[in-house]
């Protein structure tokens, strides 16, 4: 089935999703197409998992979900909704209303956006959307929910997508980090507790070890 | 010796006191033959007997009073050595014939009654026994008055367990010397002995039991238990006797068949045996009373036991109660019942069933019951498993079993198990979502499918709008569960849910369901055609009105289609291909504002995005083709005012710019004419154009064919003569009168020399003005394909001009392939007349030549 010739180019495209799969599963092989080993029992049972965990049981509900990604519906939507409401807010105004949550994900959610409400204005979160978008791809292609050619021919439009909303590797990475934050939560690192499992910047630290050719050239 | 002991018992005691006065000679004849058996012949008395007789020959008589004098000597009796001693003598005797009468008979029973411990024990010879049997056995099937007393003592003291051991010992004598077997001998109400059979009826209750049946099953009751494990007992010796009278009056008292379960159960679990013709005696009509009796009673575990030791081919109507009591057994004590050894060892013979058809059709909720997900009990669930497939075997057919019902073919149907069966078992709302976990690999799930299935035309009407939701996800779930199920399973249950899905949710209104259900293709090829053709019903149907969600899902779902090269969504195609006029009326109809705008946009960026990756992927071209035809056919029939201005521009720039594939813009321009001039030349009219002019283009709004003809008015005639020189003003007005060529007035010949002069010219202004040489190749070809310039027609000079310069412009160019294309289609639609097609041909021809 990894018959399809993984060329530099798709290479770079894939690497969209490397933080992302890195994250979920440390043994995954950023250079192959799925990350996941198709030939591996275990690594199919995690993609499974992890799939029906984003509620994808078909090809069609990858799709859905790839075009709620693409389209921004899942994240850039509402990070734009909370930053615009708090972009014409002055410090005391922005506390008074982040004193009024009683929820740590709320709070949260508020922080970033309070943080980002300007930067991220125009990129929004599309990074890290897109960075989900080829996760899920490749997650998918595992399962045949979609063929190679389908992958390549998204890929491609995907990497025209983020080249003309980023300039580098490293604002597309910081992009990734903080969407994964606002959906996910402050990935505090606690060893103690889950040892083995990396915050999405230590994994950026490490992929910049392990692939110093990779990041390089946007 | 012990004939000689018994002779000299019969010489010493019973010779003396024989008196031979009173005896008739025939009576003296059989005297004669007693003492010649008895081995007396040198007495006194046999030497006058045979003086008397002489030689006459008479016929014996042993009358009464003969036997009298014979067997009448109670003397004896009194010593029990000497009794039997004397008793076992008289087998001689008895083979001739000479039986002791009725009242002797009496006193040899009292005599045993007190002798039988004597008898058991070792004062006497093994040998002396046996002989006392064996006379004992004469005297019961011989035809004697002491037949029927002797056979009933031996009876009620074989069956008389207050002395277990004699009763033992009589039981083992009955079997080693047959005697109560075959027949016995009794008097009629005529004083005559008759020959009666030992088998149980009415006159054999009335001669050993004082026509008491009680008394006698009491009895048979109290000694069916008793034996020792592995040898026979008493049941042996009654074996022979049971009847369909017996269990006729086990039928009309049903009291005593479940008290002789109570016994029977006893003997399984005493002597280890399983009692299978009394568990299943039967009457004359073929009814089994102690098997029917087992529906009348609260079970426990011997009823378990005792009914699964039935006969398997009692008729199913005789043992469905009692099936059912077993089922409910198994379900009390919240199915724990199951872990009993009772179970086991003996209630699974009763599910060894070798098809459907012998399970009793209630017991399908059994299997819900035993194997549902909330069971954990793994060996449980795979032996209930097991049993119920036969419930499956028609599952390729997708085919309801045949179970029983009331002992009759009964065919299950989808309506019956959901609604009698299961509905009080489980809702289909509370049921379902449990089921869903375990997927189709789950016979239960199979044979759910295969009711909803059986069940789908009425579906819809019986559940509520709740429950229609649970039922969706359930078989959504179910097909996707398919894919990991061996093949023949996989196949058939996507299948079935498919049928289900379409049937039921023919006409649902939400598209989210229409989209999930067609993606169901995607499970097994089998049912590709029909998920495609629901999608196509829902989504390009011109039964139903046209709804804004629909179109809107129309171009959302192009994304998809786009994505994946047109392998899914393949409705898309249809609707591309066939829905472009009736978008065009609706729009045309109604006023929605942007929304024309917003598609005809979404269009032209996936046709841009298909032309420009046909590159790499050959199917993009196809898909731009058919978006290309879509816009035109969208495009034909709207009406200008309906597109805003800047998308009418964002598509004129497009199909004039150098992006676009030859073909898509011979397809649109015309299409994009009268958009363009609506919002663009009509400005440009005013400054240029005559009043009379612009008249004409306010028609064109209404008929755009007339517009080619308009626009070509304008250029004014330059003569094209050997001294112009080729300039791109100059090629612009050939275009125009090519385009025209029909009411320039100008011969082709004009054009033709002009051109062939100035080849290198034409040939180098094209290359450097890449929208002239769009137009140049695009007026020849439509040239090419016009069917008033066809071979044979009056303008087929231009036609051949068209040609032969279409050739030799367009020929190793990079547009030569998309042409070859569009030309070989125009020329296999069949649209054309022969010569014309064979001349598309030709050019295709000379073009890859």
């Amino acid at each position: 089935m990894n018959t399809e010739e993984i060329t530099p180019q798709i290479q770079k495209q894939l690497n969209f999703s490397a933080l992302l799969l890195k994250k979920h599963s440390n043994e995954v092989d950023l250079e192959s197409w799925f990350g996941f080993n198709p030939m591996n029992e275990w690594h199919i049972k995690s993609a499974k998992r992890l799939l029906k965990y984003y509620g994808i049981h078909s090809g069609l509900h990858l799709r859905s979900a790839l075009f709620e990604y693409e389209t921004g519906m899942r994240v850039s939507a509402p990070f734009e909704k909370l930053a615009a409401s708090l972009r014409l807010d002055t410090t005391s105004s922005f506390e008074t209303k982040y004193n009024a949550l009683n929820n740590v994900t709320q709070e949260h959610q508020y922080t970033l956006a309070w943080k980002y409400r300007f930067s991220l204005k125009d990129q929004k979160l599309k990074g890290y959307e897109l960075a989900k978008y080829v996760f899920l791809m490749r997650l998918g292609g595992i399962l045949n929910y979609m063929e190679f050619e389908e992958i390549s021919l998204r890929l491609s439009d995907v990497e025209a997508l983020l080249k003309n909303t980023f300039d580098s590797w490293g604002a597309f990475h910081r992009n990734v980090c903080i969407g994964d934050e606002f959906i996910n939560g402050r990935g505090e690192q606690d060893l103690s507790s889950y040892p083995g499992i990396l915050t999405l910047w230590e994994c950026y630290q490490r992929m910049h070890i392990n692939y110093p050719h990779w990041f390089k050239e946007w | 010796m012990n004939n000689a002991s018994a002779s000299a018992l019969f010489n010493d005691r019973i010779l003396p006191k024989l008196d031979l006065s009173d005896l008739e000679t025939a009576e003296q004849q059989a005297l004669l033959q007693v003492l010649q058996l008895m081995n007396a012949e040198d007495s006194p008395s046999y030497l006058e007997l045979k003086e008397n007789l002489g030689n006459q020959a008479i016929t014996p008589d042993f009358s009464a009073a003969l036997s009298q004098q014979i067997y009448q000597h109670p003397e004896i009796y009194a010593d029990e050595a000497q009794g039997f001693d004397w008793v076992a003598s008289w087998l001689p005797l008895l083979k001739n014939g000479f039986f002791p009468d009725e009242q002797h008979t009496e006193k040899l029973l009292e005599f045993l009654y007190f002798g039988l411990a004597f008898l058991q024990s070792e004062k006497i010879s093994e040998e002396r026994q046996a002989q006392v049997f064996e006379v004992l056995s004469v005297l019961i099937h011989s035809q004697s008055e002491a037949s029927l007393p002797v056979a009933r003592f031996l009876l009620h003291r074989a069956f008389d367990l207050r002395d277990y051991q004699t009763s033992h010992f009589l039981v083992q004598q009955c079997l080693s010397f047959k005697l109560l077997t075959e027949t016995y001998f009794a008097k009629d109400e005529n004083e005559v002995l008759q020959e009666f059979p030992f088998r149980i009826n009415a006159i054999f209750v009335e001669h050993f039991y004082t026509g008491s049946w009680e008394l006698l099953l009491e009895s048979i009751h109290q000694v069916l238990p008793v034996s020792i494990p592995g040898k026979p007992g008493a049941y042996e010796v009654l074996k022979p006797w049971l009847s369909e009278e017996l269990a006729s009056f086990y039928a009309a008292n049903e009291d005593w068949a479940i008290h002789a379960h109570q016994r029977l159960v006893e003997r399984v679990l005493f002597t280890e045996d399983e009692s299978f013709e009394y568990l299943n005696l039967h009457t004359a009509a073929g009814k089994y009373p102690l098997i029917t009796a087992f529906a009348e009673k609260e079970w426990d575990e011997s009823d378990v036991l005792l009914f699964s030791l039935k006969d398997k081919n009692i008729p199913l109507a005789q043992t469905e109660a009692g099936f059912y009591k077993l089922q409910d057994w198994l379900l009390a004590n919240k199915g724990t019942n199951f872990n009993r050894e009772a179970f086991d060892n003996y209630g699974k013979a009763v599910f060894a069933v070798n098809s459907a058809r012998e399970l009793p059709v209630k017991s399908i909720s059994l299997w819900f019951e035993m194997c549902n997900a909330a069971q954990k009990n793994l060996r449980q669930k795979a032996y209930f498993n097991e049993v119920f497939s036969h419930l499956l075997t028609d599952w390729q057919t997708k085919k309801m079993p045949v179970m029983s019902k009331d002992g009759n073919a009964f065919q299950v149907t989808g309506m019956y198990v959901l609604t009698h069966v299961l509905g009080e078992l489980t809702s289909l709302k509370d049921g379902l979502p449990a089921y869903q976990a375990s997927g189709l690999a789950d016979p239960l799930n199979q044979f759910l499918l295969l009711c909803l299935y059986d069940f789908r035309s009425n579906l819809k009407e019986q559940i509520s709008e709740e429950r229609n939701a649970v039922l969706y996800d359930y078989l959504i779930s179910i097909a996707y569960s398919a894919r990991e199920t061996k093949p023949y399973l996989r196949e058939t249950g996507v299948q079935l849910c498919v049928e289900i899905l379409t049937t039921v949710y023919k006409h649902t209104q939400t598209f989210a369901q229409v989209n999930e259900i067609a993606s169901l293709k995607n499970l097994h090829s089998s049912v590709v055609a029909q998920c495609e053709d629901f999608a196509k019903f829902h989504y390009v149907n011109d039964e139903t009105d046209l709804t804004p969600q629909i179109i809107q899902n129309w171009y959302l779902f192009l994304n998809e289609y786009y994505y994946s090269l047109g392998k899914e969504f393949l409705w898309v195609d249809a609707v591309l291909k066939s829905q472009g006029a009736r978008l065009a009326a609706y729009f045309n109809a109604e006023e929605k504002g942007s929304f024309p705008d917003e598609i005809l946009y979404r269009l032209y960026k996936f046709l841009k995005m298909c032309s420009k990756g046909s590159d790499s992927y050959s199917e993009l071209g196809s898909i731009g083709s058919a978006i290309a035809t879509h816009i035109s056919h969208v495009l034909h029939d709207l009406k200008p005012e309906k597109l805003s201005k800047n998308v009418v521009k964002i598509l004129y720039d497009y199909i004039n710019g150098p992006e676009i594939n030859a073909f898509h813009q011979m397809q649109l321009e015309n299409e994009i004419l009268p958009f363009y001039a609506y919002y663009f030349q009509e400005e440009k009219t005013t400054k240029t154009l005559s009043e009379e002019e612009d008249a004409a283009l306010e028609e064109e709004r209404i008929d755009d064919d007339v517009e080619e003809e308009e626009t070509a008015k304008e250029p004014a005639a330059i003569a094209f003569d050997s001294e112009t020189p080729l300039s791109k003003e100059v090629l612009e007005q050939v275009i125009v009168g090519l385009s025209n060529y029909q009411n320039s007035g100008i011969a082709s010949s004009v054009y033709q020399t002009f051109l062939a002069k100035n080849k290198a010219e034409l040939k180098a202004l094209l290359e450097e003005d890449t929208a002239l040489k769009m137009n140049m190749y695009q007026v020849l070809y439509l040239l090419i394909i016009d069917l008033e310039a066809a071979p044979g027609s009056a303008y087929e000079a231009y036609g051949n001009l068209g040609r032969s310069l279409f050739v030799t412009l367009v020929k190793g160019s990079s547009m030569a392939l998309s042409y070859t294309q569009g030309l070989e289609m125009m020329a296999a639609s069949g649209a054309y007349p022969e010569k014309l097609t064979q001349a598309l041909q030709h050019v295709v021809t000379d073009l890859n030549a």
